[in-house]
């Protein structure tokens, strides 16, 4: 991808929403356009450069931006477990399979994900309880 | 619970969460029957849930969606990534000591520059965040009370490095 091409995209979805509810035409097609790119850019690569580490301002935004995925009932019911550590790679590494642990290794870093089973239990459980709390502490 | 009702989401949804989180949820053998009895009969009046799903497919369902998330927002910023689940499921949780009863790893995603990539090529500041997700225009025209904002846990509550439990840094 064209230096051009990243940052095309990168200013075409961050318009700020004042300005999106009346969007220009050309902004919505901008839009359009940098969704098209994003997702036929995507592949599964199976070698990365190794040593060249993601800058961590970036990683937090990639992350920060998963993390606007919907969930059902907004529980977000996972964990994210981010191995960029030589030992944490070595660690992750010894659990995978064949050529998993290469790409491990030289991947700048790797996300492990985590998909929490209490949670549905948990939220149950709160949505009992905490309607009561609020009726015994809140006093009108 | 509290983020949503801090973030001026409907009151009667929040009354109706618990009916619907305890037809999502799928413990006991006898309960899970009745259910699957109830929906099977209310199915002709009314959209009703299959209950067939157990709890560890439920979670696996909403990480599938974060996963992809993340891949797309990693393109976006140059970087190639790689969905894995060949693994040992008992091992990773040993090695990076994640309680097993209550996680399950459904896939691991690898992140990184393509080969030959240098420094100079890559981001390495992201571009500015209006932390909007909605357009404005869309939720003032529909009906229901939905947030224009997205309410969602913070990185570091959702987030470790490492091994489980640890504090993550930027």
């Amino acid at each position: 991808m064209s230096v051009l091409e990243r940052h095309f995209f990168l200013t075409a979805v961050l318009l700020p929403p004042e300005h999106s509810e009346d969007m220009s035409s050309s902004g919505r097609k901008a839009l359009a356009e940098a969704f098209e790119l994003v997702s036929r850019q995507r592949y599964t690569c199976r070698s990365f450069q190794p040593q060249l580490p993601i800058p961590a301002p970036v990683l937090r935004r990639i992350v920060e931006l998963a993390q606007m995925a919907p969930t059902s009932f907004n529980l977000q019911p996972y964990k994210l477990l981010l191995v960029r550590g030589e030992e944490g790679k070595d660690k992750l590494a010894s659990a995978m399979m064949g050529n998993n642990a290469k790409m491990i290794q030289e991947a700048s870093a790797s996300v492990v994900f985590l998909a929490d089973i209490g949670s549905l239990f948990e939220a149950y459980a709160v949505s009992i309880l905490a309607p009561t709390f609020t009726w015994l502490f809140l006093d009108g | 619970m509290q983020l949503e009702r801090d973030n001026g989401t409907d009151r009667a949804y929040i009354a109706s969460l618990p009916s619907k989180l305890t037809f999502l949820l799928g413990t006991g053998r006898l309960a899970k029957g009745i259910k699957k009895v109830a929906s099977h009969l209310l199915s002709p009046l009314q959209p009703m849930p299959v209950i067939d799903m157990d709890n560890q497919a439920w979670a696996a369902k909403n990480v599938g969606l974060v996963a992809q998330q993340l891949m797309l927002a990693s393109t976006a910023y140059g970087l190639v990534s790689a969905p894995m689940e060949g693994f040992d499921e008992r091992r990773l949780q040993y090695q990076l000591r994640i309680p097993e009863a209550r996680y399950h790893v459904p896939l691991v995603i690898s992140m990184g520059y393509e080969v030959g990539t240098t420094a100079a090529d890559t981001l390495s500041e992201p571009v500015n965040s209006t932390n909007s997700g909605t357009f404005s225009s869309i939720s003032s025209g529909d009906k229901q009370s939905i947030s224009s904002k997205k309410v969602r846990f913070s990185l570091e509550a959702v987030c470790y490095e490492d091994e489980f439990g640890r504090h993550v840094t930027f």
